[in-house]
C-alpha cells in the first residue's frame, strides 16, 4: 500500500503541474480573444473534452492499443498523458477566471518594456501565482481520486485497491484504514483551495487587466491535442467498431433498465442539488457543504456505506437514496462554482430590468426574457449535474441497490470482456442518452419562449 | 399624473460597496421636474441612482419613495451599462415593453436606430447602444426616467436633437428626469434642480443655478 500511495502521489503531482501548463495558453487566449464566434467555438472545444467520459477514452484506449500498453512504464505513460489532456480544461478555466492574480500594471509595463526570461518569469509567478495553485490543487485532487481509467488500463492505483478491497467483501474498517493515508495527503490541497476561496469571499482577489491581443495560434496546440485525444480519436475509434453493432443492438435492448435506473438518480440528484442551492443562501455554508465533494467519490462513497450500514439509516440502506446523496455531494464543488457563474447573470443591470418588466407588465413577453436571462443558465447548470451524475461510475458500482444496476457499472463490467461492435455500439447508445436528455429539454425550453414572443 | 412634492427622500443613507463606502450619510430630496446629480467620477452618482431604482439596498438609513403606482411602470432606468438585453434584436428592445412594431419603429427613428432594428444589440456601436438604451425608456411611456449619464458615447453633432426628443417627451406626459452627469453644461441647459456629489456626500441641492453658484469650481470638474 506504501509504494502504492507514494508513486499515486508523484503521478497526481505530475499531472497537476503539466495539465496546469498545458492549460496556460489556453487561459492566455481565452482571456485575449476579442472575437465571440472564436471565443464560443474555443468554450465548445473546452467543453467537449471535460463532458467525454473516461470510460469512453479508457475503453478506446485500452482495448485498441493493447501493444502499447504491454510494458508498464508505458502504461503508466499512457495514463498519464490522457489524465494531463484530460484535466487541461480545468486547468484552463481556472486560470482565466485568475481571480486571485497579485499582478500590477507596474509589472505589466516593466515586463512589456524589458522582455527576457527572467522578467517574463516574475511576471508570469506574480501574475498567475494563486490562479496556478488553484488549478494545481483541483487537478491534483481530481487524478489523484481517479479510478475508471485506472481501473480499465489496469493501473496500480489506491483508488482501484480499495474498490476492490469493498467488492471483494473485506471488512469495511479495512477500506477506511487504507483511507487515512490518501485522505491526509488531500489535506493539504484542500486547504490551499479553501484558502484561496476564503480570500475571494473576502473580496481580496484582485482582477489582472490585461490589454487584448490578436489571435496567437500557438495558444490553440494543447487544446487541440487534448480535443484529438480525449474526444476525438476515442469516439471516433468507438463508433467505427459500432457500425455493425448498432441493428443488434437496437434489436434486442437490454440496457433499457439500467439507463432508465441511472436517468431516474441523475434527475434526483439534479432536483436535490437544486434544491440545496436554492435554499442554502450563504455562500460560506455553500462552500462548507463542497467539502466533501473534494474528497473524492470513493471516500464519500465508503462513508455513506458505513453511514447506512448503521441501524438507524439501514432501511433505506438497498434503496437510490444513498447513491442520490453521494452523487449529490460528489459533484456539489463543480455545481457551485457553475452557479454562482449562473448566478451573476441574474444579477445584472439587465437581468434587473426584465424582472421588473415581468414583474410590472406580467406580459409573456417579459416573463420569457427574465427567463431567458436569469433562469436559463441555472438550469443548464442542473442539465450538467445530470450529465456527470448520469456517467459517474465508483459511488454507483458501490451504492447501488441490489437488483438495479446503473448503466455505468454495467458497461464497466462489460468493458473488461473485452471489444466488439455489439458491445461499442452499446457503449456509444449509452453515452447518447443524456446528451438526447439534455437536447430535449432544451429544446423544449426553447419552444416555450418562442412561442412567448409571438 | 398624480404626484406627491418629493419624489424621493433619503435619510441618513450610507452604502458600502466592496467593503469602500460609496455614500455617506446622506440626507435629501428629490422633487419632481428635472434633476440633474453631478460630480466628478467616483463621487457616487452611479450609487444614488442605484439606490433610487432599488438595484442597490441601503447599508443603513433610508430611502423613501413617492413615485406614482397609477401607471404600469412606474418608472425606467438607463442603468449605467446600459442594461440591454445582448442577444435580442433593437427592436425587441422595444415591443417587450408591449410597444407595437409601428410605434417602436417611431422611437428607433427618432434616435437614429431605424436601420439597426434587425440587429442584435451585441453588434452596436457604443453610441448606438446608449441610444437605444434612451429609446427604451421613452418607448416605456413611464412618468419618472433614471438617466445614469445618458447618451454618454454619443457624438455632439445630433446630441442637441436627441436631448429635445428628451425635453419633449417631458413636457408631453408631465414626467420627471433624474439624470447624473459630469457636465454642467448639459446639467444647467436641461436640468430645474441640482444635486451635487462629491466623495460620497451632497455638497449642495436646490434649483440648479443656485447649485452652481453654491458649489465653487463645480465646473471645472467637468471632464
Amino acid at each position: 500500500m506504501r509504494f502504492v500511495i507514494e508513486s499515486d502521489l508523484m503521478r497526481a503531482l505530475a499531472v497537476a503541474f503539466l495539465a496546469t501548463a498545458a492549460g496556460y495558453p489556453g487561459a492566455c487566449f481565452l482571456r485575449t480573444v476579442v472575437s465571440r464566434k472564436l471565443r464560443f467555438i474555443f468554450v465548445a472545444v473546452l467543453a467537449g473534452i471535460l463532458l467525454t467520459p473516461l470510460l469512453l477514452t479508457g475503453y478506446a484506449y485500452y482495448t485498441h492499443l493493447p501493444a502499447l500498453t504491454a510494458r508498464t512504464f508505458w502504461l503508466v505513460s499512457v495514463y498519464m498523458g490522457i489524465l494531463v489532456l484530460k484535466y487541461l480544461p480545468v486547468g484552463t478555466f481556472i486560470l482565466c477566471l485568475n481571480q486571485y492574480s497579485n499582478t500590477r500594471a507596474s509589472d505589466f509595463i516593466f515586463h512589456s518594456i524589458k522582455p527576457g526570461w527572467k522578467t517574463t518569469l516574475t511576471y508570469l509567478f506574480k501574475n498567475w501565482r494563486a490562479s496556478f495553485l488553484a488549478s494545481a490543487a483541483v487537478i491534483f485532487l481530481l487524478a489523484f481520486n481517479e479510478f475508471e481509467l485506472a481501473s480499465l488500463m489496469t493501473v496500480p492505483t489506491w483508488t482501484v485497491t480499495i474498490f476492490e478491497m469493498q467488492a471483494g467483501g473485506y471488512p469495511l474498517l479495512d477500506s477506511f484504514r487504507g483511507l487515512l493515508k490518501p485522505f491526509l495527503i488531500q489535506l493539504l490541497p484542500l486547504c490551499v483551495l479553501l484558502g484561496i476561496a476564503w480570500k475571494w469571499a473576502a473580496g481580496q482577489a484582485v482582477v489582472a487587466e490585461e490589454s487584448l491581443k490578436p489571435l496567437q495560434p500557438w495558444q490553440w496546440i494543447p487544446t487541440i491535442v487534448a480535443f484529438f485525444g480525449v474526444t476525438f480519436i476515442p469516439l471516433g475509434m468507438t463508433t467505427l467498431s459500432a457500425v455493425g453493432g448498432f441493428r443488434e443492438v437496437l434489436r434486442n435492448f437490454a440496457l433499457g433498465s439500467d439507463i432508465l435506473f441511472s436517468v431516474g438518480v441523475s434527475v434526483m440528484v439534479s432536483l436535490l442539488t437544486l434544491c440545496l442551492l436554492s435554499q442554502v443562501r450563504r455562500r460560506n455554508y455553500l462552500c462548507a457543504l463542497a467539502i466533501p465533494g473534494l474528497t473524492g467519490s470513493l471516500f464519500i462513497a465508503l462513508v455513506l456505506v458505513a453511514l447506512f450500514q448503521n441501524d438507524i439509516l439501514n432501511r433505506m440502506y438497498d434503496t437510490p437514496v444513498p447513491l442520490t446523496i453521494a452523487l449529490t455531494l460528489i459533484f456539489l464543488p463543480m455545481t457551485i462554482v457553475c452557479w454562482f457563474i449562473a448566478d451573476r447573470f441574474g444579477k445584472s443591470t439587465s437581468a434587473y430590468l426584465a424582472h421588473y418588466l415581468a414583474e410590472q407588465t406580467h406580459g409573456n413577453k417579459a416573463r420569457a426574457l427574465h427567463w431567458k436571462i436569469t433562469h436559463s443558465p441555472k438550469l443548464l447548470v442542473m442539465l450538467i449535474v445530470f450529465y456527470f451524475a448520469y456517467l459517474e461510475l465508483t459511488a454507483s458500482a458501490l451504492l447501488a441497490p441490489s437488483g438495479s444496476m446503473p448503466v455505468t457499472v454495467r458497461l464497466y463490467k462489460l468493458m473488461h470482456y473485452g471489444k466488439t461492435s455489439g458491445f461499442s455500439a452499446m457503449t456509444i447508445l449509452s453515452i447518447l442518452v443524456p446528451v438526447l436528455f439534455t437536447m430535449i429539454v432544451l429544446g423544449l425550453e426553447k419552444g416555450v419562449i418562442r412561442r412567448a414572443w409571438r | 399624473m398624480a404626484m406627491s412634492d418629493v419624489l424621493f427622500e433619503l435619510l441618513n443613507v450610507t452604502q458600502l460597496t466592496g467593503g469602500v463606502v460609496r455614500l455617506r450619510n446622506i440626507t435629501t430630496k428629490i422633487h419632481p421636474g428635472v434633476t440633474a446629480v453631478l460630480g466628478p467620477s467616483g463621487a457616487g452618482k452611479t450609487t444614488l441612482l442605484n439606490l433610487l431604482v432599488g438595484y442597490e439596498k441601503p447599508t443603513s438609513g433610508e430611502v423613501r419613495q413617492n413615485v406614482s403606482a397609477t401607471h404600469k411602470l412606474p418608472y425606467f432606468w438607463v442603468p449605467f451599462d446600459l442594461g440591454l438585453w445582448k442577444q435580442h434584436k433593437v427592436i425587441e428592445h422595444l415591443t417587450v415593453l408591449g410597444v407595437n412594431e409601428q410605434k417602436a419603429g417611431e422611437w428607433l427613428k427618432e434616435f437614429d436606430l431605424e436601420e439597426q432594428a434587425a440587429q442584435k444589440a451585441s453588434t452596436l456601436s457604443q453610441g448606438q447602444a446608449s441610444r437605444l438604451a434612451v429609446a427604451r425608456a421613452l418607448a416605456s411611456e413611464a412618468p419618472l426616467l433614471i438617466f445614469d449619464e445618458p447618451l454618454v458615447h454619443v457624438g455632439p453633432k445630433r446630441m442637441p436633437h436627441y436631448w429635445t426628443v428628451i425635453t419633449h417627451y417631458l413636457k408631453e406626459r408631465k414626467a420627471s428626469l433624474i439624470f447624473s452627469t459630469h457636465d454642467p453644461i448639459i446639467a444647467a441647459s436641461f436640468a430645474d434642480h441640482g444635486l451635487f456629489l462629491d466623495e460620497g456626500t451632497v455638497q449642495g441641492s436646490g434649483a440648479m443655478d443656485d447649485v452652481l453658484m453654491q458649489v465653487e469650481g463645480g465646473g471645472q470638474n467637468a471632464p
